[in-house]
């Protein structure tokens, strides 16, 4: 059928109607279009800076953000921003957090939350009703998030939440207090958890033979080479087996390949609580039983928060691990 | 079917009742959609800003109306209703074209791997990164994966310039499959990656959460073409249901119009998986309850499911965001939850000898 025959066919009237439908949609649409970013009164229109302020920091992505004045409305889209947030700066100036920051399972600031009167970040309109001027997100996040959050005015800045070393957690603390004119609270907990990681590496016996360490979370994961993890054993002068083995940052693994590895100890995690139920259970795996591991028993479990929060909480990680692996050192 | 007269006469009747019906629900699920939200906003304040947006300036004063409340309405909710029309419009006459075309009130778009390429395509943008570097990326890979889906499948079911209904089918569920396995393959390898896995099952779930108005222009395109194309081949769709023999005979080029509105069909669901992640049973409900009311004619059928598939759709996202506030349940639940026990219906009514016309 020719296009002038379909034309005829489906009527003019229709045709016209439809076409003056959609001209009108268009109208409106263009209409609409004008005017999608919101201009809300933000930090840097205000007349007077403090000492410091204006400044400019550079984002994860290499965005830059200009601020006036340090922030006093500060939302956090990620738990360990959440954490990084609540180490450096008072509660008062926290007006948002991530919903797992509410979640003792997961969260270190849970028993502070929830005592404030703080929205959660991942309902867009109470988080815009709290007027943030500044919102922390993971650099993983979805850029839809950040896309949202810049168009209804609020500064969005990307912070790193993944780290294969400490340098990296100390440099997402020392931009935290950059952001927020909070400095010197950045370099006090910096300064405690470097004391504290010290420490964990110290227990270790000079001549010590390093022991073979296999991580095993969730699911039957593990972390090879260029994760914290690895780091953490490395600092600790042990084998992370995982990596020993090749296997990469983030990796599944079997009780075949346990079996094989023969590790001296596995790290495992669990929910709080569970974690002798989680111990038995990974001890009775036929592929855990035949390792050294299995066989002396030297298997640690500790809850999911070590695992999942890392941010300056991994120093609890690192003298858990270093507690276990050189117990008769203080 | 009975007498032309007769028929054109009901035809008649369900467009002029029908259809306005279908608009003026729509245009309440809208209303509804963005006065309701996890912070309350008076219902007129909803219509000021609108009408201030949409009408030159100064023709609607919006003194009283707090920033906080504009910002809202326009930034949050109204992009997020606009993509639940759009794409919920786009699933229901996408599932309406190939209940159609397959004349199986069982189809649906994820029949021949279009909503599980589409899939794919974003969850390479989650473990790649792409996804938390731009905003486009996403709905791009998406949009792509789709269109290679049905390339693909259309490829291995075509054997000399024929494309039996049969063949395609199968090739769909192969492909279908696969494209399911290599997305839980990525997700598997991510899955100690909390972070990245966290998006992707959330996204694969369906949603509509932090929906900005660049998701709303990235989807018209793909989404204005789909439904053009599937307007002009109403007719053919209609002679199709009487098997394709007869619609041959009747003039319809069986494999050409075939063609195209597999093409449409994998535009629309392409551009709705975009802008929404994965939502089903929107495109095998809509078309089937409207049928039921309205009749088999596609003249009526494809703009009354795009108007039902916009309205349901929005409804569902209202009902996931307010079910259990502060937090949402993932649409994908929410639209599952009203078509499981229809897809259970259908099944009955099928084995008792329904069919589409």
């Amino acid at each position: 059928m020719t296009l002038r025959a379909r034309l005829l066919r489906r009527g003019r009237l229709r045709a016209v109607l439809e076409a003056a439908l959609c001209l009108v949609l268009l109208a409106a649409a263009w209409r609409a279009a004008d005017g999608t970013r919101a201009d809300w009164p933000r930090a840097e229109d205000s007349a007077e800076s403090p000492a410091g302020f204006p400044r400019t920091v550079h984002d994860h992505a290499g965005d830059p953000l200009r601020l006036a004045r340090p922030p006093a409305r500060i939302a956090s889209q990620a738990l360990v921003t959440d954490h990084f947030l609540f180490a450096v700066v008072p509660p008062s100036r926290i007006a948002a957090v991530s919903s797992v920051a509410h979640d003792p399972r997961y969260s270190y600031v849970a028993d502070v939350v929830a005592g404030l009167d703080v929205a959660v970040v991942e309902d867009s309109e109470a988080l815009l009703r709290r007027r943030p001027d500044l919102l922390l997100v993971s650099h993983a996040a979805r850029a839809d998030m950040v896309s949202v959050a810049r168009a209804a005015g609020i500064p969005a800045f990307r912070l790193r939440t993944e780290f294969d070393d400490f340098e990296q957690i100390t440099a997402g603390l020392e931009t935290v207090g950059r952001l927020t004119g909070r400095e010197r609270a950045a370099d006090r907990v910096i300064a405690e958890f470097r004391e504290r990681v010290a420490a964990a590496v110290a227990r270790r016996p000079a001549a010590a033979l390093p022991p073979r360490v296999l991580v095993y979370v969730a699911m039957s994961g593990t972390f090879g080479a260029g994760s914290l993890f690895d780091h953490i054993l490395t600092e600790l002068g042990a084998v992370n087996v995982a990596a020993e083995q090749g296997v990469g940052p983030h990796g599944m693994i079997s009780g075949e390949q346990i079996a094989g590895w023969n590790p001296d100890w596995i790290v495992a995690d669990a929910p709080a609580g569970e974690e002798d139920a989680a111990r038995r259970r990974i001890l009775d795996q036929p592929g855990v039983a035949v390792t050294t591991a299995g066989r002396t028993g030297q298997v640690l479990v500790l809850d999911h928060r070590r695992f999942i929060t890392m941010s300056h909480h991994a120093a609890r990680l690192v003298e858990a691990v270093a507690a276990a692996l050189y117990p008769d050192t203080p | 079917m009975s007498s032309d007269a007769g028929s054109e006469s009901r035809i008649r009747t369900a467009a002029w009742i029908g259809l306005p019906l279908l608009a003026v629900l729509l245009a309440a699920a809208v209303v509804a959609a963005i006065a309701i939200g996890s912070t309350g906003i008076p219902w007129v304040t909803v219509v000021r800003v609108l009408a201030a947006r949409v009408l030159p300036d100064g023709w609607i004063d919006l003194g009283g109306v707090s920033e906080a409340d504009q910002v809202i309405i326009w930034m949050i909710r109204m992009p997020r209703v606009v993509v639940a029309a759009l794409a919920g419009g786009a699933l229901g006459v996408a599932g309406t074209q190939m209940q159609g075309l397959f004349r199986n009130p069982l189809a649906e778009p994820s029949v021949i791997g279009i909503s599980q390429g589409a899939a794919l395509g974003a969850v390479v943008t989650f473990v790649s990164g792409l996804a938390a570097a731009a905003v486009f990326w996403l709905p791009l890979f998406a949009f792509a994966g789709a269109l290679a889906a049905l390339a693909t499948v259309y490829t291995i079911a075509t054997r000399a310039g024929r494309t039996p209904v049969a063949t395609l089918l199968l090739a769909g569920i192969a492909l279908g499959a696969l494209a399911t396995a290599v997305s839980s393959l990525l997700i598997s390898l991510s899955v100690v990656n909390w972070q990245v896995a966290n998006e992707i099952v959330f996204w694969m779930m369906g949603g509509l959460d932090n929906r900005t108005w660049t998701h709303v222009w990235m989807c018209l395109p793909p989404l204005a073409l789909g439904v053009l194309g599937a307007r002009w081949y109403t007719r053919d769709l209609d002679l199709l249901l009487l098997g394709e023999e007869t619609a041959a005979s009747l003039g319809v080029e069986v494999e050409r119009v075939r063609r195209v509105i597999l093409t449409t069909a994998a535009m629309l669901t392409g551009a709705a998986v975009a802008v929404s992640g994965v939502i089903g049973f929107v495109g095998l409900i809509v078309p089937h309850m409207l049928r039921l009311v309205l009749g088999p004619s596609h003249r009526v059928l494809l703009p009354a499911a795009m108007l039902g598939g916009a309205s349901f759709l929005i409804l569902c996202d209202l009902l996931a965001r307010t079910i259990n506030p502060p937090e949402e349940i993932r649409l994908g639940i929410i639209t599952a939850a009203f078509g499981a026990p229809f897809f259970l219906y259908l099944l009955r009514r099928q084995w008792g000898g329904y069919s589409l016309q």
